[in-house]
């Protein structure tokens, strides 16, 4: 604990001196034991060799038994201070001569040892056996004691000492003052975090001191701070989008503890954060729906993200409808650690729906009676309009005969204007007479049922111009006729359209010396369309929309004659056959009558087959 | 055999074993490297068999050592220690003379005038038994003493080689 006090300065030092001193003491006391272990052999060899020379010398005193010059031998061994006694036993192991002299006997082993040394009591002893020619003679023993080795260890000490205390006297100065380089960014950078931690204040920057790892830790703390920084301001950022949103906006662990609880579900579901925070979600569930949020839960734990349209319980224990967004919220390693759930109120819209739905039902209700009556009335008036025309076909042919026996038996009996009024009966009779056919025509058009075959238009355009011979044999009129498809229709109804439109096409081309009237087939807004063209008065484009109604004409009756069905009829038969028409024109230069069928837009495959069936090869392809 | 051989002889009987020891005889005194040291005796024999027990199965440089006894000093043949007994001393100069330079060890068993000629003497004193060792004589016989039984010789009391 004590350790962990201490500064960083402190520590270095401490560490510093620590090492210095572990290195020191090893390796003075390596070289110190090396050399003692060194001096200690060298002193035993020492020892052996003394002791092998005495013991040679000795070799003929032992022989002979000689004290005297045995006693001189060991008296050599004076000029070695450090043996302080030695001693030759005869062959027969007999004490025979000591060194010093003055030594009691008492003070020597009484028998000699074996061949050899051996450390005792701080001291070195040795048994040499004396030998002449491989012939043991006797024995030599030594004691040394070890007095230069303890000098040595002394002078060793003394001097170990002296270089520790200057090593680390050198040491420590050295220290205090390199640690400065280690400690001085170190401390920078815990009092930039001390004053971060204090303040909160992630606005400030720890100085970078130097370029190694340390700089490196500043910058990386640096870079640290700025992420905070920018992450606290994204935060603060967030938060307040969170609590001013009018959606509830809830964070839950993946037990569905609530982790964080806004404003907006405060307000609606009633319960402050501080209730709601830390209990589980359970809370707000429709008992209804007892398994619900544990199944959103799983969704969302497998990572998948819904809407739902639920409803919860509010504190008041009033049911709230919500549409629910549900998302799991990923960790910085994409591990789900939580749910997010944003909840809207719908209850208005849930209202102002279901009214919609309401007011949608009596709309259609209302449209269907209101169709089913026009209908009614519709048909009434057709069957009216029929009824009225079937009944005045008789009336008419009895004028029209009447009149006409008039003008033929008794043409002399009236006067001219009399004749003159009986003409004009006669053509209002014939006029409203095919006023009543067409009424009848259209009527039937829209009664008759369809009967459907293959009908090559060229065949029903060439049958109408033909039949049209009467009014056109005195004109000079070009028809430019293009290759046409054969279609499924009805080829009666079929007759009527191009009847209609070619004798339109004659009647207003009528004040034109030289008359173009063009069939032909075309691609226009990827349909295919049949068109009828001349070059006569045209109409005003303003009134096109006129052009298909009943009794609806663009021209004096004087100026050309004409009913007001004629178009109508022909509108209606195109509508059963699924297709439209339309025209175009302009005062004076023409109008073109275009006009679609079903089952015209594949005029390959009608043109392969017809072309195929009917061995005429194919023509000119139309564009 | 005889009786008790006093404790003297028996200590010369080793001594003349240890002279062997620290002698050197020129090579030409061995017809080979095993051939025996013969230790010859002249005349009547003080040892008793303490010579023979103190040889009996020792080497001395890879030499077995083997014991003569001589009767007359015309019986001498090639021995290399020869000891010549009190009863013998006065002979000792006819002896050394009779051996011409020859390689041997000349041991005469006491010291005086009469054994001048011999190359190591015995002495006895206090009851010990010491040599003395005429360096000159060794030299004429050819023969080389260790330094160490020369110095053993100086060192013995009122010893030292005669002028």
């Amino acid at each position: 604990m004590k350790a962990k006090r201490l500064s960083i300065k402190r520590k270095i030092i401490a560490v510093t001196m620590l090492t210095s001193t572990v290195v020191l003491a090893v390796a003075i006391g390596s070289f110190i034991a090396y050399d003692l272990i060194s001096f200690r052999e060298s002193m035993t060899r020492n020892l052996v060799a003394i002791a092998q020379l005495t013991a040679e010398n000795s070799t003929a005193a032992v022989a002979f038994g000689n004290e005297k010059d045995a006693a001189d031998t060991l008296a050599k061994l004076r000029l070695e201070p450090q043996i302080v006694a030695a001693a030759l036993y005869s062959h027969s192991g007999k004490l025979f001569v000591t060194y010093p002299t003055n030594l009691p006997a008492a003070s020597f082993p009484a028998a000699p040892g074996v061949n050899g040394y051996h450390f005792k009591e701080r001291h070195l002893f040795l048994f040499q056996n004396v030998t002449q020619d491989n012939k043991l003679l006797g024995h030599l023993y030594l004691e040394s004691d070890l007095r230069f080795f303890y000098q040595r260890v002394k002078i060793y000490s003394a001097i170990a000492a002296l270089i520790m205390a200057a090593s680390l006297t050198v040491a420590r100065l050295l220290a205090n003052s390199l640690q400065k380089r280690i400690s001085d960014p170190i401390i920078a950078l815990a009092e930039t975090a001390r004053v971060v931690s204090e303040r909160r204040d992630y606005s400030v920057r720890a100085p970078k001191l130097s370029p190694d790892e340390l700089g490196v830790l500043t910058d990386a703390f640096n870079e640290m701070l700025t992420r905070i920084e920018q992450h606290a301001i994204t935060s603060a950022f967030l938060s307040s989008i969170v609590e001013s949103s009018n959606d509830a906006i809830i964070g839950k662990d993946l037990t569905g503890k609530v982790v964080s609880w806004n404003a907006g579900a405060e307000r609606i579901f009633g319960y402050t954060a501080g209730e709601m925070v830390g209990s589980s979600i359970e809370r707000l569930v429709a008992p209804d729906r007892p398994d619900e949020e544990r199944r959103i839960l799983e969704n969302a734990k497998r990572g998948e993200t819904h809407l739902y349209e639920t409803v919860r319980i509010r504190k008041d224990s009033t049911p709230v409808n919500l549409s629910l967004a549900v998302s799991p919220i990923r960790d910085a390693h994409a591990s789900i650690v939580g749910v997010s759930s944003i909840a809207r109120d719908i209850t208005e819209r849930k209202l102002a729906e279901e009214q919609i739905l309401r007011l949608n039902a009596e709309l259609e209700h209302r449209v269907q009676a209101r169709t089913a009556e026009l209908t009614a009335a519709n048909q009434e008036l057709e069957a009216f309009t029929y009824s009225v025309a079937h009944d005045l076909r008789a009336p008419l042919r009895h004028i029209d005969a009447f009149t006409r026996i008039l003008q033929e038996d008794f043409a002399g009996a009236f006067p001219p204007e009399a004749a003159q009024l009986l003409a004009t009966i006669r053509r209002g009779s014939e006029n409203m007479s095919r006023l009543v056919n067409d009424l009848l025509n259209l009527a039937h058009v829209g009664r008759q049922e369809m009967k459907r075959e293959r009908t090559p238009l060229n065949a029903v355009v060439a049958e109408v111009i033909t039949e049209m011979k009467r009014e056109t044999v005195e004109r000079d009129i070009e028809w430019r006729i293009a290759d046409l498809p054969s279609v499924d229709c009805d080829p009666g109804l079929l007759k009527q359209v191009f009847a209609n439109l070619l004798s339109n096409a004659v009647k207003y081309t009528r004040p034109r010396q030289h008359t173009v009237i063009e069939i032909g087939l075309r691609a226009m807004n990827d349909e295919t369309v049949l068109f009828v063209r001349d070059n006569g008065v045209g109409f005003n484009m303003k009134y096109a929309d006129k052009l298909f109604g009943v009794f609806q004409r663009l021209h004096r009756a004087e100026e050309f004659e004409g009913t007001g069905v004629g178009l109508a009829i022909v509108e209606r038969v195109i509508k059963r056959h699924g297709g439209h028409i339309w025209a175009e024109s302009e005062l004076d230069k023409g109008a073109t009558f275009y006009f679609t069928l079903a089952g015209l837009d594949e005029p390959k495959k009608v043109s392969s087959a017809h072309a195929g069936g009917s061995g005429v090869p194919s023509g000119r392809k139309w564009k | 055999m005889e009786a008790q051989v006093s404790r003297e002889y028996q200590i010369k009987a080793v001594f003349l074993y240890n002279f062997a020891q620290f002698t050197e005889w020129p090579e030409s005194a061995f017809p080979s490297e095993k051939s025996p040291i013969i230790i010859g005796v002249m005349g009547p024999n003080p040892f008793g068999s303490a010579l023979e027990e103190t040889v009996r199965g020792e080497t001395v440089q890879g030499h077995p050592l083997a014991i003569e006894h001589y009767t007359r000093a015309a019986d001498i043949k090639s021995c290399h220690i020869l000891f010549i007994p009190q009863q013998e001393i006065r002979q000792t100069d006819e002896i050394v003379k009779g051996m011409k330079g020859k390689p041997v060890l000349t041991v005469a068993d006491t010291d005086g005038a009469a054994s001048a000629a011999a190359i190591v003497r015995f002495v006895v004193e206090n009851n010990k038994v010491h040599f003395r060792i005429n360096p000159e004589a060794a030299r004429a016989a050819n023969i080389i003493l260790s330094s160490k039984l020369l110095r053993m010789a100086e060192a013995t009391p009122g010893g030292g080689p005669l002028p």
